[in-house]
C-alpha cells in the first residue's frame, strides 16, 4: 500500500514536472472518455435499459401484418378491443388509446393540450401510479375525468397538491382531475401527452397495447394466439388469414428506427476513444524515451521489471483517472447538449442521465486507458538489460530504440486507419444528406405558414365540417399580407393529419388477388390548394367552388397514379372507383405533379384528392402564403382567427412549411452532425498523433541529422528523409483504413440516400484530405529538422 | 615552407559565441594554411577551441570574422546546399563518438554519403563502399550493425564512411577519444596509412602521443594559435 502511495505521489510529481505532456494527455483522454461515456449512456438508456414501467418487457403493441404485401398496420377498433378482452388470450390485460386535442380554458385564452383518450384499464396495464391522486377506473368512464401530466400540473396549476378532485374546464365542459402522473411518464405512444382521459366509445381507429401473462415471451404469446387470430379473421371477414396478428415489444416500438443510427454513433465514438488512447500511448512513448536515464538509475539501484511496470501503471492510472473525471464532466455536458439538440427526435431523451452504469463504464475506460498507455510503451522500453546498456553506452552515440519506433509507427498507422474509416462514413453521410436536402419536393414552401385545427373529440362541438373549413380559409385570407390560403386533410411533410391508403380500382384495371388491391393515399382539400403550394396542374383543372356536395363526384390524382392506371393516356375523363364509404365512382378532372408528402427520403405515393365539400375530415392543416417577413405576427393572427371562429379549436403546430421540410431529414442531419464532430475529432487527434511521432522522430534523431549533414546531406535531403520516414505509416494507415472502410461502409448502406456505400468520390477525396493533413503534420517537424545546426546536433545527447 | 598553394586557408579567423550579453571568444585571429598531403594535428586543453576550429574547417560552422578559403575560393557566401555539396565531395569526418547510425548496417552507413552524391548508380556505389571497407579492414563485417561491433571496429567503419567519397580533406575530432590504447593505436595506424596514400588529415587530439605522430602540430590556447611544431612534410620525406 505504501509503495502504491509512493508511486502515486511520484505520479503527481511527474504530472507537474511535464505540464505540456500532462495537459495534452489529459485533454485527449478527457475528450475520448467523455464523448464515449456520453454516447454509451445514451445507447444504454435508450436501447438497453427497460422502459420505466413495472415488468416493462411484458408490454407489447398489438399489430397486424398483411401476409401478401408484408405491410404492418397498428390500427384497430374499440369493437375489436372489446372482443379481444373477452376471449382467451395470452394477455393479462389489453388497453386501447388514441391521440386527441383538448382546449384548456385559462380564462383569457384557450390552451391546446395533447390528450390521450384511452380505455379505463390503461393505467393498470402500464402499472404506473400517479404521484398524487388515483388511477381512473371503469366507473370513471363518461364521468368527465382526467389524469394530468406532471408538466401540466407544474405549468398550469402551480403544482397545486390539492388538484385531485378539482374541476377544470376542457372544451367548454367541466372535467374532474383524478391525479397527476409522474414526471416523464409518456405511456404507450411514448409521445408526451398533457392529459389522459378514459372513454369507451370512439368512431375512429385506436391502437392496442397489452401486458402479456407473466413469464410469456413474445414468441410464446404468438404461438398461443390462435383464438386471437381467429377473432381477427372474423372481424376482417377474412377466412384466409390475410391479416396476421403480430406483437411488437413496446421497447422496440419506442426505439423505432433510432437503433441503427445509435449503434453507428456508438461504434464511431468507440473508434474515437481508441484513437485518443493510441495518441496518449504515443505521447507516453516519447515521455518514457526521455526518462531512460531515470529508469536506468532505478534498475541500477535494484528495481525489477515488474516493479518498474507497476510504478508506470500507477502513474498512468492517476493520469487516466483525472482524465476520466474530466471526461465525466464532459459527458454530462455532452448529454445535455445531445438532449437539447435531438429533442423529441430521440426516444426516451428525458430519461437519459449519468447513472451507476455510466460510472462503471467510465471506470472500465479509465482502466483500459491506464493499462494501454502504460503497458504498451513500457513493454518495449522497460527492459532492465536495455536500460542498463543505455547508461553504459552513453558515450557511444547511436539512434533511438528501433523497436519502440516501430511500435509507435504502427500505432500512428492505426490511428490514421481508424480516422479514415470514420471520415469515409461521415463523408458518405454528408454526400447522402446533400443529395437528400436537394431532392425536389414537388411544391414551393417559400413564404408559406402552416397550422392545424382538430375537431375529433366527442367533447367538442362538431360543426358542419366543410363549411367550417371554408369559412376558416376565408377568414385567414383576410389577414393583412396574406396572399393565398387553402386547407388539406394532410400537408406535405406534415406531422399530423389524416393520411392512409385507400383501395381503389378503375374500369380497365387487371384482376388482382384479394389483399393485393392497389391503394392510394387520400387527401381532402379546399379550392386553391395546388395554387398555394405551386403544385403544377399537368392535365385538366383543380377544384373550385362549383364542386359542391351536390355536384357530381370529382377527383384529382397525382401523376404517379395517372401513369400507373392510364399509362400514355389522358387520365382526365376516366373514372376512379373508390369504396362506397367514399362515394364510389369519381370522375378524374385533373392530374397534378408528384409531391414528396412523407419526407424527402420517401418515395412518391399514389395519391388522390377530393374536394372538402364532398369529403371532409374533423382535422385540417392550413396553408397560408404571405408577403410579410413578420412570421411571429402572422402566427399570432392565425391563432387568433381560429379562436375567434371557434374558441375550443385553437390552431396548433403553427410554423413555416419550410421548417417541416427540414424536419423531415432532421434525423439524418443529427447523425451527420454528430458523426462529423466525431470524425473531426478523429482527424485532429490522428494529426496530433502523426505530428507527435514525427516531432519525436526529429528529436530522437537530432544527432543523426547532424551526422547526415556532416557527411554531406543537403537540407532538402534531410527534409525528404524525415518526410518519407514519418509519412510512411500515414500512407500505410490510410490504405489499411480504406480497405476496412469498404467493409464498414456496408453497415451504413441502409441509411444512405442516392450514394453507394463505395462512392468513389468519397473513397478518393477522404484519403487525399487525410494524407494532406498528415503531410502537413509531418512537414512541420521535417522543416524543423533542416534548421538543426549540425555542430549542435553532433553534440546532442 | 611548402611551395604549393594550400588547399585550406584561414585568414584572421575569429569565432565568437554570444549567450545573452556574454560573449565567448572561441577562436581569435587564427591564420592557418593546410596543404595537400598534410597530417595536421590540433591540440590543446579542453575548451581551447579545437572542435570549433574543426567545425569551421568542415563547413559545419562559419567564422564570425576573417576569411576561410578552400582551394583559394572563399566560403562565406556559400549557401547551405553548396556547403553540403562541398562536404559531401571534398571533406570526410571522423568523430570521437563514431556517430554511426544504429539502424543502418555497416554497409549502409558507409554508403550513406554516396547516396547524397546523386550522380552515382547503385553498382558504382557498391564498389566504392567495398573499397572503403577493404581499406579499413572491415569488409567481413559489412552486414553487421554498429551495436554488434567493438569500439575500434566502429571507428574503422566511421573512417571508411569518411573516405568513401574520396575527400581531399579528412577531419578527425578526437578519433581515439572513446577507444582503449590498443584500438586507439590501430586507428592511428590506419590514419597514418591513409595519409601516406595521399589523404590530407586534420585531427583534433589532446593526446600528445598521437599529436606527435602528425607532421604538423598546432597548439591552441584560449582560442589562439600559440604554437606550431613541424616535423617532416610527407612530400619532403618522399623526396
Amino acid at each position: 500500500m505504501e509503495t502504491l502511495l509512493n508511486d502515486i505521489k511520484f505520479g503527481i510529481k511527474n504530472i507537474k514536472a511535464r505540464p505540456v505532456y500532462s495537459i495534452i494527455a489529459l485533454l485527449t483522454l478527457a475528450l475520448g472518455i467523455g464523448i464515449t461515456t456520453a454516447m454509451y449512456t445514451m445507447v444504454n438508456k435508450v436501447l438497453l435499459q427497460p422502459l420505466p414501467f413495472p415488468e416493462s418487457e411484458e408490454l407489447v403493441l398489438i399489430q397486424f401484418t398483411n401476409k401478401r404485401t408484408t405491410q404492418i398496420s397498428s390500427s384497430s377498433t374499440i369493437k375489436a378491443y372489446e372482443q379481444l378482452a373477452e376471449i382467451d388470450s395470452p394477455f393479462e390485460s389489453i388497453s386501447f388509446w388514441a391521440f386527441d386535442q383538448f382546449a384548456l380554458d385559462r380564462g383569457d385564452r384557450q390552451l391546446p393540450l395533447t390528450a390521450m383518450i384511452t380505455s379505463a384499464n390503461y393505467m393498470q396495464t402500464f402499472g404506473v401510479q400517479p404521484i398524487i391522486g388515483r388511477w381512473y377506473q371503469a366507473d370513471d368512464v363518461n364521468q368527465q375525468s382526467v389524469l394530468i401530466s406532471y408538466q401540466t400540473w407544474q405549468n398550469e396549476f402551480n403544482a397545486d397538491p390539492n388538484i385531485p378532485g378539482r374541476a377544470i374546464r376542457l372544451n367548454n365542459q367541466e372535467f374532474k382531475v383524478l391525479g397527476v402522473m409522474p414526471d416523464g411518464f409518456a405511456g404507450s405512444g411514448y409521445t408526451q401527452a398533457d392529459l389522459w382521459h378514459p372513454i369507451d366509445k370512439l368512431e375512429r381507429n385506436v391502437l392496442l397495447a397489452g401486458r402479456l401473462k407473466s413469464g410469456l415471451t413474445i414468441e410464446q404469446a404468438t404461438q398461443q394466439s390462435t383464438g386471437v387470430q381467429r377473432l381477427v379473421n372474423e372481424l376482417n371477414g377474412d377466412p384466409e388469414t390475410i391479416w396476421e396478428i403480430r406483437y411488437e415489444s413496446l421497447l422496440d416500438n419506442v426505439v423505432g428506427d433510432t437503433r441503427q443510427p445509435l449503434y453507428l454513433l456508438l461504434g464511431s465514438v468507440v473508434a474515437v476513444f481508441f484513437i485518443a488512447v493510441l495518441n496518449v500511448v504515443n505521447l507516453t512513448f516519447g515521455q518514457y524515451s526521455n526518462r531512460v536515464q531515470e529508469l536506468a538509475v532505478r534498475v541500477f539501484v535494484g528495481a525489477t521489471r515488474k516493479r518498474l511496470l507497476r510504478q508506470l501503471t500507477s502513474e498512468n492510472l492517476l493520469l487516466c483517472g483525472i482524465g476520466g473525471v474530466l471526461g465525466l464532466i464532459l459527458a454530462a455536458w455532452s448529454l445535455e447538449w445531445i438532449q437539447a439538440f435531438m429533442g423529441s427526435r430521440l426516444p426516451r431523451a428525458s430519461e437519459i442521465s449519468i447513472d451507476l452504469h455510466t460510472l462503471f463504464f467510465i471506470l472500465l475506460l479509465i482502466t483500459v486507458s491506464a493499462l494501454a498507455t502504460s503497458l504498451i510503451p513500457a513493454s518495449t522500453l522497460v527492459d532492465p538489460e536495455k536500460l542498463s546498456n543505455a547508461i553504459k553506452q552513453a558515450g557511444r552515440k547511436s539512434t533511438g530504440d528501433k523497436q519502440s519506433q516501430k511500435v509507435r509507427r504502427l500505432l500512428v498507422g492505426g490511428e490514421v486507419g481508424i480516422a479514415v474509416i470514420l471520415l469515409i462514413c461521415a463523408g458518405l453521410l454528408l454526400r447522402s444528406y446533400a443529395i437528400l436536402a436537394n431532392q425536389p419536393t414537388g411544391f414551393n414552401s417559400n413564404s408559406v405558414m402552416t397550422g392545424h385545427v382538430w375537431f375529433s373529440s366527442d367533447y367538442q362541438p362538431q360543426p358542419n365540417a366543410a363549411a367550417y373549413w371554408l369559412e376558416l380559409v376565408k377568414r385567414l385570407n383576410e389577414i393583412p399580407n396574406v396572399s393565398k390560403v387553402a386547407a388539406s386533410s394532410t400537408i406535405p411533410m406534415g406531422r399530423t393529419g389524416i393520411d392512409f391508403p385507400v383501395q381503389y380500382s378503375y374500369p380497365t384495371a387487371p384482376a388482382v388477388e384479394r389483399g393485393e388491391e392497389p391503394r392510394a393515399s387520400i387527401r381532402s382539400i379546399t379550392p386553391g390548394y395546388f395554387d398555394a403550394l405551386e403544385i403544377p396542374i399537368i392535365e385538366g383543372r383543380e377544384f373550385d367552388f362549383t364542386d359542391t356536395a351536390e355536384s357530381p363526384r370529382v377527383v384529382v390524382i397525382n401523376q404517379k397514379l395517372a401513369n400507373s392506371n392510364w399509362p400514355g393516356e389522358n387520365a382526365v375523363g376516366n373514372t376512379l372507383q373508390l369504396p362506397e364509404w367514399l362515394g364510389g365512382d369519381h370522375l378524374v378532372v385533373g392530374v397534378v405533379g408528384n409531391v414528396k408528402h412523407r419526407g424527402l427520403r420517401s418515395m412518391t405515393a399514389n395519391e388522390f384528392f377530393l374536394p372538402v365539400t364532398q369529403r371532409s375530415y374533423p382535422g385540417m392543416s392550413f396553408i397560408v402564403k404571405t408577403n410579410s417577413d413578420n412570421t411571429a405576427e402572422l402566427e399570432n393572427m392565425m391563432l387568433q382567427t381560429s379562436v375567434e371562429l371557434e374558441p375550443t379549436a385553437p390552431m396548433i403546430l403553427i410554423g413555416p412549411l419550410a421548417e417541416l421540410t427540414e424536419q423531415s431529414i432532421i434525423q439524418e442531419r443529427i447523425i451527420l452532425t454528430i458523426l462529423t464532430v466525431f470524425a473531426g475529432i478523429a482527424l485532429v487527434l490522428a494529426s496530433i498523433g502523426v505530428y507527435g511521432v514525427s516531432d519525436n522522430f526529429v528529436s530522437q534523431r537530432t544527432n543523426e541529422i547532424g551526422i547526415r549533414m556532416a557527411i554531406g546531406a543537403k537540407p532538402s535531403a534531410i527534409k525528404k528523409w524525415v518526410l518519407f520516414d514519418t509519412a510512411k505509416p500515414v500512407f500505410l494507415g490510410a490504405i489499411f483504413g480504406l480497405l476496412l472502410a469498404f467493409i464498414t461502409s456496408q453497415f451504413i448502406a441502409s441509411v444512405l440516400y442516392g450514394v453507394k456505400s463505395w462512392d468513389p468520390i468519397t473513397f478518393i477525396s477522404i484519403p487525399v484530405i487525410l494524407l494532406s493533413v498528415g503531410l502537413i503534420a509531418t512537414w512541420i517537424p521535417a522543416h524543423r529538422a533542416t534548421k538543426v545546426h549540425p555542430q549542435e546536433a553532433l553534440q546532442y545527447e | 615552407m611548402n611551395n604549393e598553394a594550400p588547399i585550406i586557408t584561414l585568414n584572421d579567423v575569429t569565432k565568437i559565441f554570444r549567450t545573452g550579453e556574454i560573449e565567448t571568444h572561441a577562436l581569435s585571429r587564427i591564420d592557418l594554411d593546410i596543404y595537400a598531403g598534410d597530417f595536421l594535428s590540433i591540440s590543446g586543453p579542453s575548451g581551447c577551441g579545437k572542435s570549433t576550429l574543426l567545425s569551421i574547417l568542415g563547413l559545419l560552422d562559419v567564422p564570425t570574422t576573417g576569411q576561410y578559403l578552400i582551394n583559394n575560393k572563399p566560403t562565406e557566401s556559400l549557401s547551405l546546399d553548396q556547403r553540403a555539396e562541398l562536404r559531401c565531395d571534398s571533406i570526410g569526418f571522423v568523430f570521437q563518438a563514431f556517430n554511426l547510425i544504429g539502424d543502418l548496417s555497416v554497409f549502409e552507413n558507409v554508403d550513406l554519403p554516396l547516396q547524397y552524391q546523386q550522380h552515382l548508380d547503385k553498382k558504382a556505389r557498391k564498389e566504392k563502399v567495398e573499397n572503403a571497407l577493404e581499406k579499413v579492414g572491415m569488409s567481413h563485417r559489412s552486414r553487421h550493425f554498429p551495436g554488434q561491433l567493438s569500439g575500434g571496429q566502429q571507428q574503422r567503419v566511421a573512417v571508411a564512411r569518411a573516405l568513401v567519397c574520396e575527400p581531399s580533406l579528412l577531419l578527425a575530432d578526437e578519433p581515439t577519444g572513446n577507444l582503449d590504447s590498443k584500438n586507439g593505436e590501430a586507428v592511428m595506424e590506419l590514419l597514418q596509412s591513409l595519409n601516406k596514400q595521399g589523404t590530407t588529415i586534420c585531427m583534433v587530439t589532446h593526446d600528445s602521443r598521437y599529436a606527435n605522430l602528425s607532421h604538423r602540430d598546432i597548439r591552441l590556447f584560449d582560442g589562439k594559435l600559440v604554437d606550431e611544431k613541424i616535423a617532416v612534410h610527407p612530400m619532403a620525406a618522399e623526396a
